[in-house]
């Protein structure tokens, strides 16, 4: 039991702490690819202690769903945290660990997010929250897909199974096929280009920024905050089932630095990897989405006719 | 060469050539399409050289060299050739099917080729890993046949009929030997096949003035030889 505690506080403190940075990362690589110094390391830091400072201004016609959507979308984000072990994979879980509890959780965050942006009765939110829902009901089938795969292949709904079973050996080629799949996801999840851009406040292209448009002060903060989360929480998966090493699977201070260390430097490249695939591409036009994720679905098929047939 | 390395080796190579497959299928612009033909090509090469490293039968060698020679390297030459004689750059019009629906046609491809197979594997005498192989071979063949129809441009379509060719090519690793005649004479066909088609292409998009004075150089030549 104490060593799921420490495993979440440390989980938790670990993301809240880092989740920014990456944020940063992906800006200061982008800067780089188009020829600018770009921000500071720390500005995502500075902009969300700004925003938490600064008071919060709500529409008239909006009802208590726009005051308590950040608070749950925070709260599925750092629950959500507890699913996916970044240092170390603690013996008891308490229930944090079925695959599709998690998914739901994710899904609850979202749902609220997206009813906020329907809530204060803008035009742009409405419309935010219509193609948010529209992409994330295309996508929803593949990131099942995906998580089946993952479960056809490790025959466990356990996380932490699959995790462990992933940090001993790494003898499945066909999950490479995966990892396609679960970037698109990731890119999804976050709202990146190419499926959409964080940087925009274009009517016309914005999904998730124009669901959020209504949201001010502490609670833009949250909401960036979770989203910021969310992204290392992909990257935690990508990085546990892909590059496990380093991972501490006996709780000691050493494993535990080892561990530090290793999910840092690997989240880091990733996020920069992140950054060269914004800077690659451009956004796609919302038609072509479903292109993208049909070649996410077909691999993810393909895994699991390759794990069941074989 | 041990039998797990040559196992997980096929395996890696097989799952390249799937997402390759896939990005040939959704992909629009055309000098990327050429490359990943190309690089595709040399997919199948090491595929055939990782047979040769475990077999030893230098039939695998010499397939893979003209595999590299022709498909990784000439044919997509000529092709950049006679894309740039045509002067496009992207296929978007489509017939039949988008790319969503090609993409989706395809697994079910797969999934017929899956239980195809699984039928007559064991008459055939594949173990799992030639099952798979052999799955993957005739899903590209017939991919490479969907290419075929449901692209346009008569460059995508030389390059779903390049496609089919890796896909026989990758079926006959697997199911038996192809004698290195044939492989030479498949492989000749193909270039006849790009050459053809770029001097069409070419001969099409210019007028006959054009044309004209594009052969007028030989004049000379006749010249020369009528002074002889």
């Amino acid at each position: 039991m104490i060593d799921f505690f420490l495993y979440a506080a440390l989980n938790i403190i670990l993301v809240i702490a880092l989740a920014p940075l990456y944020i940063s990362v992906i800006k200061k690589v982008k800067a780089y690819y188009q020829g600018r110094k770009g921000p500071r390391l720390f500005q995502t830091y500075y902009n969300l202690f700004k925003l938490f400072s600064k008071e919060r201004v709500y529409s008239t016609n909006s009802s208590f769903i726009m005051r308590v959507s950040p608070y749950v979308n925070i709260i599925c984000s750092i629950l959500a945290i507890l699913f996916i072990p970044l240092l170390f994979i603690p013996n008891n879980t308490l229930g944090f660990e079925n695959i599709i509890l998690f998914l739901y959780i994710l899904a609850i965050g979202k749902f609220f997010i997206s009813l906020s942006g329907l809530d204060a009765a803008s035009t742009f939110g409405g419309m935010g929250s219509s193609r948010e829902m529209s992409i994330s009901s295309i996508v929803e089938p593949v990131v099942i897909m995906i998580f089946a795969a993952f479960v056809f292949v490790f025959k466990s709904f356990n996380f932490f199974d699959i995790f462990r079973q992933t940090s001993l050996n790494l003898d499945h080629i066909s999950l490479w096929l995966l990892l396609i799949p679960l970037v698109i996801v990731l890119l999804t999840e976050v709202a990146r280009i190419p499926i959409d851009n964080p940087e925009t406040h274009l009517e016309l292209t914005m999904i998730h920024e124009a669901m959020i448009l209504e949201q001010s002060g502490s609670d833009l903060a949250l909401i960036e905050m979770s989203s910021a989360i969310k992204q290392l929480l992909w990257i935690g998966i990508i990085i546990n089932i892909f590059i496990p090493f380093g991972f501490d699977l006996l709780l000691s201070i050493s494993g535990l630095f080892i561990g530090f260390v290793s999910f840092f430097i690997k989240s880091i490249l990733i996020a920069i990897g992140i950054g060269v695939i914004e800077s690659y591409l451009t956004k796609y036009r919302l038609f072509r989405l479903p292109n993208l994720f049909a070649i996410a679905f077909f691999l993810a098929l393909i895994t699991i006719m390759m794990e069941v047939l074989l | 060469m041990n039998e797990i390395i040559f196992s997980e080796l096929l395996k890696i190579f097989l799952v390249s050539l799937i997402i390759l497959t896939t990005v040939i299928i959704s992909r629009r612009n055309l000098t990327s399409l050429i490359n990943i033909y190309a690089l595709h090509s040399f997919i199948l090469a090491l595929i055939a050289l990782t047979f040769f490293f475990y077999d030893g039968a230098l039939t695998f060698l010499y397939a893979a060299i003209l595999t590299v020679a022709s498909k990784s390297i000439l044919i997509p030459k000529l092709l950049k050739k006679s894309q740039k004689n045509m002067q496009i750059y992207t296929d978007i019009e489509y017939r039949y099917l988008k790319p969503v629906s090609s993409i989706f046609l395809s697994l079910l491809i797969f999934v017929c080729g899956f239980f195809i197979f699984y039928r007559i594997k064991d008459f055939l005498g594949l173990n799992q890993l030639y099952y798979l192989g052999v799955v993957f071979g005739f899903s590209l063949v017939m991919i490479g046949f969907m290419i075929i129809f449901s692209r346009k441009k008569i460059i995508t379509k030389i390059l779903g009929y390049l496609v089919m060719e890796n896909g026989v090519v990758l079926l006959s690793f697997f199911v038996g030997e192809m004698p290195l005649l044939i492989e030479m004479m498949v492989l000749m066909d193909l270039l006849v096949l790009v050459a053809i088609t770029s001097i069409l292409a070419f001969g099409m998009k210019s007028s006959m003035e054009e044309f004209h004075a594009k052969l007028n150089p030989f004049k000379n030549w006749f010249k020369w030889r009528e002074i002889k």
